[in-house]
């Protein structure tokens, strides 16, 4: 069920009336619960079979936890479960089929059937949430959940089940022993930010996909400039898709009287590639900086030390994306510019001596760059990108670029300037807020036919 | 990845978002009276706009008015029609609106040459040599393109806003029930005709598997005349794309450019006409006939559909003429034509059954059928001329004079 749809403003319809009038009573958990799995179970009630079980696992393994003296080896439990999960429905088919091509590189004439297993929706994020909470327990930061609904509330909540923001069990399980009443402000609040991610998604990454689309498609035939503005296209497509989803996601939580993290925080204003990770999918960032980078010895080691932490961890980041090699070279060209850049970001003449608008592309064209390898569709794809991007170009065809994409691109990027500028002020203005929220649901009125694209992070 | 420093951004911290952190980028906060004056504005809208910016059809000077056929999905466009046909009659004269597939909309023909307007003019002709007194009739063409029995009713039920007195001459082609997949009664997914007029839940078409999410949102976009309206306004300005459709269409054009102007104004004008038929008998063209896959009466979907439809009219009290086909007799092989005939004897004595007035005309000659069941021009001359002299008919329309 995607946010963006009638059927979800059907269910949201059902739903919400009746979750405010038991919200307070004994009901209010229940109800969410069966209504997320409602949700969750729309795509295939198969999935929630895994759902229930990758719930109850870590459910079970932190009263383990909580009674043995051998609490790590109950970690491992829950770790190896979460990632077998993960393996066994993300990455059996690459890893088989690399393992076939090996073979065969190898001589050894047998073939490792492919497995035929479904990617439940989603299923790098709930895992990920369920894996944290047993890993916030054994260190000591979150009490153990003794009510499985609320756990289970805490797993598949409908609005961030299937992608994200990845919320930590510290900040959102406590919220679910405090129901309060939900005032008005909330509400309007919620529904503000649920109507920005709608216009995000709907009218600007579906517009933008489709000239991405058109020249990803077959890059071979197209030239630099067109490769170009796709992939600039592409950058934004994903900004706006992802965000997007997750400004819905926040917007109907708070709706429900529960605040999400912040995800998004103008990434593409980013002076350096550290700021960029800090303002890109921020829930999954802090998520791999807490359990990857940090166990792994953070910064405290030497600077190669440093260095080797960091780039595994981005590695790792990219595979979490997908089971494919474009995903492991995303991950790699993030790893290789950081460590680059690290040095050059810190130093103070590229802190104080270069201006922020050259700072701020010099990034977008690095993120630009790593995001071919994310949107091409094989190793081979990216290569011709590559090659058209930076051979010389022979000819500079027409491509076709719609000159109102890139008018988008560069008011929303204004956008996000004046927000972060002094003159912020005026985008406070009530005149300002109430006609650009009219703009907004009147521009999705006119200009917005079916389109049920799903969001890109559904894959993941 | 992020490393171990003070986050430049209080938004980046992940616990306690308070009101003032809650809102991430590009977001536009409204209080609750900022979204009570918001959605008074757009329900506003949503009332206002449609009834301002509706298509002028000047009905009263061009009386002879048809959906173009590259409108024939924009529905918004029919519910305007039929709201105009009821201010455009005029006095003294009664007014019918004739409803059917591209027989009735006249595939072959210019509009001035369709059956409603040959039924219009020797009606009105022959009244004023014989009884000038009697009142003249305004029949409005209201034939879509490929509406099978199912989108009809789908059509009249959701868009045929007519006043009450206004009388349905409704043609039942029996073309859509010489196959299973005419009949849509197979039960493998096919496409079919403006899918958006049938039954999108309960008596779906048995070939109609779209999702439940996709068939939801055309049950809202049939009733909600808001959405109607922008869709058809899509069809009509944006070729039926969304905004970002149309602009990778036209990468460099604005839709209020001279040549986009032109061209919705070309959509007005009748497209879609089958031009360069001649008169020549089927025999001449040494076509062989043709056997066919009838659908028995019981077991059709579009049949049940259409009774579904008559009980609907009959409910509302609306007078209503059905007329019985005809095929073209010339292309079916002799069972076929036996078939045929059972069926239509069937279907008379059904509506006779329930008082509904029927009239079935006689088949035209072989040259005057332009295919299967779509005559040429002289052909719908033929049919207007069996009309009048058809006491079915004469009844049917004199009974509405005072």
């Amino acid at each position: 069920m995607l946010f963006h749809t009638w059927t979800f403003a059907l269910f949201f319809l059902v739903f919400y009336p009746v979750y405010l009038s038991v919200r307070r009573t004994s009901l209010g958990i229940p109800w969410l619960l069966v209504s997320s799995y409602c949700f969750y179970g729309w795509w295939n009630p198969l999935y929630l079979l895994l759902i229930l079980y990758s719930t109850w696992i870590d459910f079970w393994v932190v009263g383990r936890m909580d009674q043995s003296p051998r609490r790590r080896l109950w970690l491992t439990v829950s770790l190896v479960n979460n990632l077998g999960i993960l393996v066994s429905f993300k990455y059996a088919t690459f890893l088989t089929n690399n393992l076939n091509l090996a073979l065969q590189t190898l001589g050894i004439p047998y073939e490792v059937p492919e497995p035929d297993v479904l990617l439940p929706v989603g299923i790098s994020f709930f895992t990920f949430q369920s894996m944290s909470y047993t890993i916030d327990y054994y260190r000591g930061h979150v009490a153990r959940e003794t009510s499985f609904l609320r756990f289970a509330t805490f797993v598949s909540i409908f609005p961030q089940l299937v992608a994200g923001p990845i919320e930590r069990a510290k900040h959102l399980l406590p919220q679910f022993n405090r129901l309060e009443s939900i005032p008005w402000s909330r509400i309007a609040d919620g529904a503000s930010v649920f109507v920005t991610g709608l216009f995000k998604k709907v009218a600007c990454a579906n517009a933008l996909a489709l000239y991405v689309d058109s020249v990803y498609t077959l890059p071979e035939n197209h030239t630099a400039p067109a490769l170009i503005l796709a992939t600039v296209c592409f950058a934004w497509q994903i900004y706006f898709d992802f965000s997007g989803y997750t400004d819905m996601a926040r917007g109907l939580a708070r709706m429900m009287g529960f605040d999400l993290s912040i995800n998004f925080h103008h990434p593409y204003l980013a002076t350096g590639l550290g700021d960029f990770w800090r303002r890109w999918h921020i829930s999954l960032s802090s998520w791999f900086r807490d359990y990857v980078y940090i166990p792994l010895g953070g910064s405290r080691g030497s600077l190669v030390q440093t260095y080797w932490n960091m780039a595994l961890t981005l590695l790792i980041s990219g595979i979490w994306h997908g089971a494919a090699w474009t995903f492991v070279a995303w991950g790699a060209f993030h790893a290789v510019a950081r460590v680059l850049t690290r040095g050059m970001e810190s130093s103070r003449r590229y802190r104080d001596g270069v201006p922020a608008f050259v700072k701020r592309l010099w990034v977008f064209v690095l993120v630009c760059l790593s995001w071919i390898f994310f949107r091409a569709m094989s190793w081979e794809d990216a290569m011709v990108i590559y090659r058209g991007i930076f051979a010389p170009v022979s000819t500079w065809s027409d491509p076709e670029f719609p000159l109102a994409f890139g008018a988008l691109i560069l008011l929303v990027w204004g956008h996000q300037w004046l927000e972060e500028s002094r003159w912020k002020t005026i985008l406070k203005l009530p005149v300002v807020r109430l006609s650009t929220m009219v703009a907004l649901l009147t521009y999705l009125w006119l200009f917005c036919g079916a389109d049920e694209q799903a969001f890109i992070y559904f894959q993941f | 990845m992020t490393e171990l420093q003070p986050q430049p951004h209080s938004e980046a911290k992940a616990n306690s978002v308070s009101s003032a952190d809650f809102h991430g980028a590009n977001t536009q906060r409204l209080s609750g009276r900022g979204w009570g004056i918001a959605l008074l504005v757009m329900v506003l809208m949503w009332t206002l706009v449609p009834k301002l910016y509706t298509p002028n059809l000047n009905l009263e000077h061009a009386r002879q008015f048809r959906i173009p056929f590259s409108l024939s999905e924009d529905y918004s466009i029919y519910r305007s029609y039929a709201e105009q046909t009821d201010a455009a009659a005029g006095e003294n004269i009664i007014n019918c609106v004739m409803l059917g597939d591209s027989v009735v909309w006249g595939e072959y023909v210019a509009k001035t040459d369709t059956w409603s307007a040959e039924l219009t003019r020797i009606w009105n002709a022959s009244k004023s040599e014989n009884d000038p007194a009697q009142p003249s009739i305004q029949i409005w063409n209201f034939g879509l393109n490929g509406a099978h029995p199912t989108a009809l009713r789908g059509l009249i039920r959701h868009h045929g806003k007519w006043d009450s007195r206004t009388a349905l001459i409704l043609h039942f082609n029996p073309l859509w029930i010489t196959s299973p997949e005419r009949d849509l009664s197979t039960f493998k997914p096919a496409p079919f005709n403006h899918p958006a007029l049938a039954p999108q839940f309960r008596d779906r078409p048995k070939v109609y598997k779209e999702n439940f999410g996709e068939r939801l949102r055309v049950a809202i976009g049939q009733r909600a005349g808001f959405l109607l309206w922008a869709q058809g306004m899509r069809i009509r300005h944006l070729n039926g794309y969304d905004w970002g459709g149309w602009v990778m269409e036209n990468p460099d054009a604005l839709p209020w450019d001279p040549e986009f102007v032109k061209k919705t104004d070309e959509m007005w004008r009748d497209q879609g006409i089958r031009e360069g038929v001649e008169a020549v008998s089927w025999e001449d063209q040494g076509i062989p006939r043709q056997s066919l896959e009838w659908v028995a009466l019981e077991e059709s979907y579009q049949w049940s559909q259409f009774l579904k439809l008559l009980d609907e009219l009959q409910d509302q009290e609306r007078r209503t003429l059905v007329i019985l086909g005809p095929l073209n007799p010339w292309i079916m092989k002799e069972a076929d034509l036996q078939q045929y005939n059972k069926i239509l004897d069937q279907v008379e004595i059904t509506l006779t059954e329930k008082s509904i007035s029927c009239w079935r005309p006689d088949s035209i000659a072989s040259e005057l059928y332009a295919d299967t069941s779509h005559p040429l021009a002289k052909g719908y001359t033929q049919l207007a001329e069996q009309a009048l002299s058809s006491e079915t008919w004469k009844n049917w329309i004199t009974a509405r004079i005072p």
